[in-house]
């Protein structure tokens, strides 16, 4: 099965988000790095969380702005590429029985822009674990192994 | 037909293995019991003897509450150094890791827990019975954060289930209504804190918060704690004379109880009228900019939902809720800090005018 005919789902164990006014603010739990998509990203992540198709994502958007409908055939499956890549959304095996619609929306901007994806990486470093030191064999937490 | 094996729930049996070992505490050196309310939900905490509680229980002092007969939270709390009692030896798949010393965060079942490794502590928190059990190896040596803010990290998974959430912001206020302050470590949240407090503001927190976001947005104050760096104490000079840890100021922040400088003002909820995030400092007169809910939340989120370890789904909604409802702004602070209550001041009469 070609990307076009794939469903994604948010990966929902590593990955929290939240849309406001059409912009996306995505947090990966997992990495410590976040990210934010506004404008046809914003769109696009809406309509992947409502296991729209790759396909039917490019076509709804093709309707919308028919002028550009060659630059969202290659911008959006590279969008999607890029939200898998950074483990933001998994390949759904079944439709959502919630979605519907087409998810486009009055706030989505009156001309095509190429979806972006921005990455930040400033809060890494919370997330980084810290080893101690090895504990005693015998008495266990939290005496210290004398050796180490 | 075959038996089906049961299912092994090793966090199951090392959470009941805590439990009994803090009961074993308490057995061993007696039951103190402190209540305490946070956004009128009441907490109950069982320490293991007196000393653990003085030791402990200092942050929260300013919002001990009488005891109810069904608490909201449970926590019991006992330290291995005053009672003998070490941490249970196994810990399931984990114990490998965790001879390790390595921090681990797991989730299994009806139990969170959090080993933050073996001079730190360990939090469990039963989400079914809202009970939690406490670890810290040497109350009388524990880590910075726990002598500030402890239970910080039990709280940050209970609140969300009562819709209430930690934030990591500071909140400050005047009769006009208070201020969240957002920012990485470092940004001056806690220096404009102070720097309010000493300028006759009220104070909520420095750090870490709860609120809940309904028509209104609610801060609730959860430590009466204060922390700065050390190059920063001649700068808030009355918070410089309440340090209680003069003797660590090498490697750790300095850490005062700001109801020992004026209890009065230190409250235990305010109204918030906006909500700012500190970008930087400069020299000049503080500049406050409006940003965008979508921009702000982008600011807000991250240190939030990152600062404390486990489930935050519904903390993000809550921040966006915030952004929302309230205005969000810009601040860069002034390194001249009482320059920046002043412009704080200014801000929260306008909104008060607008409003």
């Amino acid at each position: 099965m070609g990307l076009l005919d794939t469903r994604f789902k948010v990966n929902d164990r590593d990955v929290i988000a939240e849309t406001l006014d059409g912009e996306v603010i995505i947090i990966n739990l997992n990495s410590g790095c976040y990210f934010s998509s506004d404008g046809i990203g914003g769109h696009v992540w809406e309509a992947l969380g409502r296991r729209q198709s790759v396909g039917a994502i490019v076509e709804q958007l093709g309707a919308l702005f028919p002028d550009s409908t060659a630059a969202i055939g290659e911008d959006v499956p590279a969008y999607v590429e890029q939200l898998c890549s950074e483990e933001l959304i998994l390949e759904a095996t079944e439709p959502d029985g919630a979605q519907s619609g087409n998810g486009a929306h009055g706030a989505m901007a009156m001309s095509y822009a190429r979806p972006v994806l921005h990455k930040y990486t400033d809060f890494q470093e919370l997330l980084k674990l810290d080893p101690i030191h090895e504990v005693h064999e015998s008495v266990g937490w939290p005496v210290a192994n004398p050796s180490d | 037909m075959s038996e089906q094996a049961p299912v092994a729930r090793p966090l199951d049996d090392f959470a009941l293995a805590a439990a009994l070992c803090a009961e074993e505490a308490i057995a061993r050196l007696g039951l103190r019991e402190a209540y305490f309310k946070i956004a009128g939900l009441t907490l109950k905490t069982r320490f293991a003897g007196d000393a653990l509680h003085d030791q402990i229980s200092r942050p929260l002092a300013h919002i001990r509450s009488e005891p109810v007969a069904e608490p909201d939270l449970t926590i019991t709390v006992w330290d291995t150094a005053l009672s003998g009692i070490p941490l249970p030896k196994e810990a399931g798949p984990a114990a490998g890791h965790l001879r390790r010393g390595l921090a681990l965060l797991q989730q299994e079942g009806r139990y969170l827990s959090l080993f933050e490794g073996v001079d730190r502590g360990l939090s469990v928190y039963d989400v079914e019975n809202e009970t939690a059990v406490y670890w810290v190896p040497d109350a009388t040596r524990i880590s910075e954060g726990d002598r500030a803010t402890p239970f910080r990290v039990i709280l940050n998974w209970w609140l969300p289930s009562k819709n209430c959430a930690m934030v990591h912001s500071a909140g400050i206020g005047t009769e006009a209504g208070g201020v969240l302050l957002f920012g990485l470590s470092g940004a001056g949240k806690s220096t404009t804190s102070l720097a309010s407090f000493e300028a006759g503001f009220e104070f909520l927190a420095d750090d870490l918060c709860a609120i809940t976001v309904a028509e209104d947005v609610t801060a609730y104050s959860v430590y009466c704690s204060a922390k700065v760096y050390e190059h920063n104490l001649e700068r808030v000079p009355n918070f410089a004379s309440l340090v209680t840890n003069p003797q660590g100021l090498e490697t750790e922040k300095a850490i005062g109880f700001l109801t020992q400088w004026d209890e009065g003002r230190v409250v235990r909820a305010m109204p918030i009228r906006a909500a700012i995030v500190l970008t930087a400092k400069e020299p000049g007169p503080p500049k406050l900019n409006r940003i965008a809910p979508a921009m702000a939340l982008r600011m807000f989120a991250p240190p939030s939902v990152l600062n404390l370890p486990g489930p935050t789904k519904s903390l993000l909604g809550i921040l966006a809720r915030l952004c929302s409802r309230v205005p969000c702004y810009e601040m860069q602070i002034s390194t001249e800090l009482p320059e920046n209550p002043r412009a704080l001041r200014q801000l929260l009469a306008s909104l008060e005018t607008r409003a």
